[in-house]
């Protein structure tokens, strides 16, 4: 056995490096249900190398060469089935299980990092269903590149699942009622070999076309702003984020669906990026889209956002407080473009090994709630003001 | 008219049917309370649901019950969501081609901010020309949005019905005709004692939630009608609409406990769990429908070589597993047996997996056949 250096954090969480491998338990003795997730770093990976992952992890949905998912349906153990999802440098793999069952669910997810269902067949699915590209401008906003061949094939899969998917680069996390160590023991007997590293080959690129056009009559103008990476301000860009657009009593909602031009969707999110947690800003409406327009728009924003007061921020933690695991059905984090972060311990798993990787801080839901209730309104307001000034627009008219 | 009788059976007296951990009642005015103890749960789910008999859409007015869903989730003060939000808390509003569906999960003491809620909903309606014209607008809007397998399922209930069955989401060009009295008169037709259920499940004892039921059932407007009848339509067909790669297949089904609605749930249960596809199936009285969206691929030609046998288990597994998801946690459960007693009385989750369970090899296969015929068109 390796050796194990051990972090106690908050009290409830304990992560570990066995070996080469980053592990963290998140211990929530009151969940009925265990989250498991590995999150898998593809650092700076080429273009080609891109669509070779989302190929990858199509394949991935299909199961593994011991658990297929038709099997895995038919567990009694599996509470969700198993999500294989690319984001911005990394892949992550997460699913859970009954109370109990930390052993059964690390052995199937182990299975599917080590022994994926890569063949010809399943990569000709998985790149089918890429072609298709996104179907609705919400994923064509927030990921508008799209592959436009099929020469991503077999070898090319093979080749950045045995690039990508090694010790160093994984990042395994638990969360739900066990004891402190038992999943760190459960991985670690469930672990199997990790693939040989592939041989120096050279590939073409993939063609791509980053789309210039929503998929349908529905355009949307988006705004992206630079990672948060301290805690603290992670807390602070997911409050801004609710009280910008998760809801009705939010800014969007008031400038936008109820302003001048008709909008059923307006929203905001946080997604995780190298170094942090970028927030993002999205409307969505048919019709022309005139920068101008746009730029009145903004201002409006802005000029809102500068009449938030302490029951804004009230507001915004309740709401964030409540999205992860209570009576509000959101929360601003996702994973990727179309995979929300969701709640419980399939949530505080994935939450807590994307922060190691990405940021190398254990970082939980908990701590995060506790977070939130340390700010002030002007905190909130420098992070929504600074994404509406100084964010990255992305326009995409609709067709 | 089988709600006819019913409302006669029932109109003015209270009757309260209980088990352990439920009780049901219906009041003078004709509206039934609900409410269901699920041990376990932290969360108390309070829904108001709507009967659309009697206040269906029209090819007239297709959308105005949409656009007052709109209207009345932003609530009589139209302050719904401030409200709501500021405690963590959600409103729900959907509308469905039956039901007309709101709701909110809070923990047990919020409840008393949700029954205000809920009673400034019930108490009027605060529609003016100009906030029609906008909410037109934005359900234009709505609509243009919709995802292609949604599109598709609008189209399979088209083909089945024509236009008897028309969808909720309406036509934004006559949404904008509503007038106020239009939309006050449907609501008070929507939600008018004899229409109206009331649901209260979860973290609740059953006494405390007929209780908090009561309180929001008693907001509901009086309306003098004579008698609230369904629709009736001529024979639907089954049908079929493909785009790309994507294909729905619709079945008609009549009640929602009926065997064979019961084999055809579990024919297209049985298709998506093989083939990865998505079923669309909402419990109906009569003239409801069953639906199956698939890939046409690799797949789903291998799910159509199974035989009936294997097929009907997974149906029955997949039908199952549904259920008891729906009945296990409080919104869900709540909307269910909310939606299923806007019916009829003895309309029950419990009484559709008994269907489930006596089903014969014969009736599945049947079924079976139906979709297999219909996906090879
Ligand atoms: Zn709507």
């Amino acid at each position: 056995m390796g050796k194990l250096s051990l972090l106690v954090f908050a009290g409830s969480c304990v992560i570990s490096k066995a070996q080469i491998y980053s592990m963290s338990e998140v211990l929530m003795p009151d969940a009925g249900t265990c989250g498991l997730t590995a999150v898998i770093k593809t650092p700076k990976p080429e273009i080609w190398e891109q669509a070779a992952l989302r190929v990858l992890a199509g394949c991935m949905r299909t199961g593994s060469k011991t658990y297929t998912t038709r099997q895995i349906d038919l567990l009694p153990q599996i509470v969700s089935l198993p999500e294989c999802e690319v984001g911005s440098g990394f892949v992550l793999v997460r699913l859970s299980v009954a109370k109990g069952q930390v052993a059964q669910g690390a052995d199937i997810l182990s299975a599917l990092l080590t022994q994926p269902i890569i063949d010809a067949e399943t990569v000709e699915v998985a790149v089918r269903s890429e072609l298709e590209g996104p179907q609705n401008p919400g994923s064509a906003a927030w990921n508008p590149v799209q592959f436009t061949n099929s020469n991503i094939d077999l070898a090319r899969v093979e080749f950045v699942w045995r690039k990508y998917f090694r010790p160093e680069n994984t990042f395994l996390s638990a969360a739900g009622p066990f004891a402190k160590y038992e999943a760190e023991a459960a991985f670690r007997s469930a672990l199997r070999e990790w693939p040989e590293k592939p041989e120096k080959r050279v590939f073409g690129k993939a063609k791509l076309e980053i789309l210039s056009n929503s998929p349908t009559s529905v355009g949307c103008w988006t705004l992206g702003s630079v990672p948060e990476t301290r805690p603290q301000a992670v807390a602070n860009a997911a409050l801004a984020s609710i009280a910008l657009g998760i809801g009705k009593d939010t800014t969007l909602f008031r400038v936008i669906r109820e302003g001048t031009r008709a909008s059923y969707r307006q929203e905001t999110m946080l997604m995780p990026a190298q170094t942090g947690w970028a927030s993002h800003l999205g409307v969505f409406r048919t019709g022309s889209m005139v920068v101008d327009e746009i730029a009145k728009d903004r201002d409006l924003i802005l000029a809102d956002i500068a009449t938030w007061t302490p029951a804004t921020l009230a507001r915004a933690q309740a709401v964030l407080k409540e999205g992860l695991g209570g009576t509000y059905p959101e929360n601003p984090f996702w994973i990727n473009e179309r995979t929300p972060l969701g709640d419980g311990t399939a949530a505080e798993s994935a939450f807590s090994a994307l922060n190691i990787a990405i940021s190398g801080q254990l970082l939980t839901l908990e701590t995060l709630t506790k977070l939130s209730k340390q700010t002030t309104v002007e905190d909130i307001q420098k992070i929504a003001k600074n994404l509406v000034e100084n964010g990255t627009l992305n326009l995409l008219p609709g067709n | 008219m089988i709600l006819g009788c019913l409302v006669a059976l029932f109109g003015f007296s209270s009757i309260a049917v209980a088990d352990s951990t439920r009780l049901r009642e219906v009041l003078p005015t004709g509206a039934t309370v609900f409410a269901e103890s699920l041990p376990g749960t932290k969360l108390v789910s309070l829904q108001i649901i709507g009967s659309a008999r009697g206040a269906q859409d029209t090819k007239a007015t297709h959308g105005y019950r949409h656009l007052l869903e709109h209207l009345m989730a932003r609530g009589f003060k139209e302050d719904s969501d401030k409200k709501l939000e500021v405690e963590g808390l959600y409103l729900r509003a959907t509308t469905f081609r039956d039901t007309m569906q709101f709701r909110v999960d809070c923990y047990p003491s919020q409840a008393p901010i949700v029954i205000a809620v809920f009673q400034d909903m019930l108490a009027g309606l605060r529609a003016t020309p100009e906030r029609i014209l906008k909410e037109s607008q934005i359900i234009r809007e709505e609509i243009a949005l919709i995802s292609e397998s949604r599109k598709q399922n609008r189209e399979v209930w088209t083909q089945a019905y024509g236009d008897a069955r028309l969808d909720p989401l309406g036509d934004p060009d006559l949404i904008a005709t509503a007038t106020p009295k239009s939309l006050a008169d449907l609501q008070r037709t929507h939600f008018c004692g004899a229409n109206l259920v009331v649901t209260v499940t979860g973290n609740v004892k059953v006494d405390e939630g007929i209780l908090l039921a009561k309180r929001i059932a008693a907001s509901a407007p009086t309306y003098p009608a004579a008698e609230l009848n369904w629709m009736e339509f001529s024979t639907p067909k089954a049908a079929r609409v493909s785009s790309g790669e994507m294909t729905t297949i619709g079945i008609p089904v009549g009640g929602f406990q009926e065997p064979k609605t019961v084999a055809r749930a579990a024919a297209a249960f049985a298709l998506a769990g093989l083939a990865q596809g998505n079923v669309s199936f909402m419990p109906t009285l009569k003239h409801g429908l069953v639906s199956v969206t698939m890939l046409q691929n690799e797949q789903t030609r291998a799910a159509f070589s199974n035989s009936p046998a294997a097929a009907l288990e997974v149906g029955r597994l997949q039908l199952r597993r549904w259920m008891q998801k729906q009945i296990s946690e409080p919104g869900r459960d709540g909307a269910l047996r909310g939606s299923l007693l806007s019916f009829a009385p003895f309309y029950r989750p419990e009484g559709f997996l008994d269907g489930v369970q006596e089903l014969k090899l014969a009736q599945f296969t049947e079924a079976w056949e139906e979709f297999r015929k219909l996906w090879a068109n």
